[in-house]
């Protein structure tokens, strides 16, 4: 498969995370979306996050640890678009 | 009608408000942070876009250190029982609200805290009075800054100055100044500011907000549901999903954010010249009638406080209300600040004007008075 295509997903604190990864990301002209994460995949309980091509994993890792939004987990494939 | 009570709660409210709360629930009205359907997430999109706004406008520095609560009084309480502790020592002023007062004496009277109360008249003492009263175990110094009772300005910046320099936790209740003088949280050395949203910003009743500097971190005052880390008996450690328990006021935090941006529009001096401007106007009128007293009369602003000799406070209000004259009457909530200001027994009638007030009101409002 093309890695171009592949999703990753970052697992966020909150929603709140999630949306100021998103518009992080979106300012940064990356794509994401937010997911709700399966439950059984987080050790916590419910728990969302942002889907991205993986192609961008390092932008988007750059981005976040730069604005100090804490990553649970960084987990292969994407999640259902909300 | 003539509403000049816009200190209890601003009205009408812009038609920008009003269109997005209706918006807001027939259309994307959804439990934010919640579920995974269209619906949440855009309730969920919505707040965030507020915490942004709020942020912004205060300079807070970062939207995830915005929560709300129901009013300030909550945002009040939360900070002030999840930061002090026992044996802790706080400092209030002479005019604070019983949002304040109350939180602070009920910690008192248990026996987990000590205060002191500091002097703010006159104005320019404000900052050495308090400061002579900052000991050791001093942890926080929570104020008003802009009283209920008149238009007089504390000056927080000088005193957020002597709290960093002290390493006292410093809190400022903004229910009246928020939307009439600018806030600057960075600059004003301000660690928590707490706001009303249905007053000088133009939401609706049902939320209120706290920012928080960074590394202020209370503990919740209400524990609960908030959608993230279920099976933790605790609640997160981080802001705002802490202290958002339960279900979010989604309409209400709609209007706040519509507010917010109707404030930015008319330009915060331009609400400030015209609060002033009616304030002259009415200061001049009721200072030509004999026997009354205005108080602060020196302090222009959104706020104006006066008695008349012999007459209730109450008396005057219930002929204003008679007429379609909205005033409030009484003690405010305010026992602190009435006796700083020696206001009569019965209080005194308080007049607070919003942007949708005109100065050609007065000729109404002193017709009326002039009748009892």
């Amino acid at each position: 498969m093309n890695r171009s295509y592949e999703l990753c997903t970052a697992s966020m604190r909150s929603m709140t995370y999630a949306l100021k990864a998103q518009r992080l990301l979106e300012a940064a002209g990356v794509y994401s979306y937010i997911v709700k994460l399966d439950s059984s995949a987080t050790r916590r309980g419910c728990a969302y996050g942002i889907t991205f091509y993986c192609a961008s994993g390092d932008t988007v890792r750059r981005i976040l640890r730069s604005e100090r939004i804490s990553v649970s987990q960084y987990i292969m494939g994407g999640g259902e678009k909300i | 009608m003539i509403y000049l009570d816009n200190a209890a709660t601003t009205f009408p409210k812009p038609l920008s408000v009003t269109k997005e709360v209706r918006r807001c629930i027939e259309t994307y009205c959804g439990n934010p942070g919640r579920s995974s359907h269209k619906l949440a997430l855009e309730a969920s999109e919505k707040i965030f876009s507020c915490r942004e706004s709020i942020s912004d406008f205060f300079s807070v520095g970062a939207p995830e250190r915005v929560f709300f609560t129901l009013n300030t009084t909550y945002a009040l309480n939360t900070v002030i029982k999840g930061l002090l502790h026992r044996g802790d020592h706080v400092l209030i002023s002479d005019m604070e609200h019983n949002s304040v007062y109350r939180p602070v004496f009920r910690l008192a009277r248990d026996r987990i805290v000590t205060f002191d109360i500091f002097r703010t008249h006159p104005g320019e003492l404000t900052v050495t009075s308090a400061e002579r009263l900052v000991g050791k175990k001093t942890k926080m110094l929570v104020c008003t800054h802009c009283p209920n009772l008149t238009s007089a300005v504390l000056p927080i910046r000088e005193i957020g100055r002597l709290c960093r320099q002290k390493g006292v936790i410093f809190a400022v209740d903004a229910a009246q100044s928020a939307g009439h003088i600018p806030i600057d949280m960075e600059k004003d050395n301000i660690d928590v500011l707490c706001l009303p949203g249905h007053k000088g910003l133009y939401g609706i009743q049902g939320c209120g907000a706290v920012c928080l500097a960074e590394g202020i971190v209370p503990d919740s005052l209400v524990e609960g549901g908030n959608g993230i880390n279920s099976f933790e008996g605790g609640m997160p450690d981080f802001p705002p999903e802490r202290f958002e328990s339960g279900t979010m006021p989604t309409p209400a935090i709609a209007a706040l954010d519509e507010g917010v941006k109707e404030i930015k529009e008319i330009g915060i001096d331009n609400i400030r010249e015209h609060e002033r401007n009616l304030f002259y106007t009415y200061r001049e009128r009721l200072e030509s009638i004999r026997g009354i007293k205005i108080y602060d009369p020196e302090a222009p602003g959104a706020v104006l406080l006066f008695s008349v000799d012999g007459i209730p406070s109450e008396r005057i209000a219930a002929h204003l209300a008679k007429h379609g004259i909205c005033v409030r009457g009484g003690y405010h909530c305010s026992a602190l600040g009435h006796r700083t200001l020696a206001t009569p027994p019965g209080g005194a009638v308080r007049l607070s004007f919003g942007i949708f007030n005109k100065t050609e009101e007065a000729d109404t409002f002193f017709s009326v008075l002039s009748d009892i």
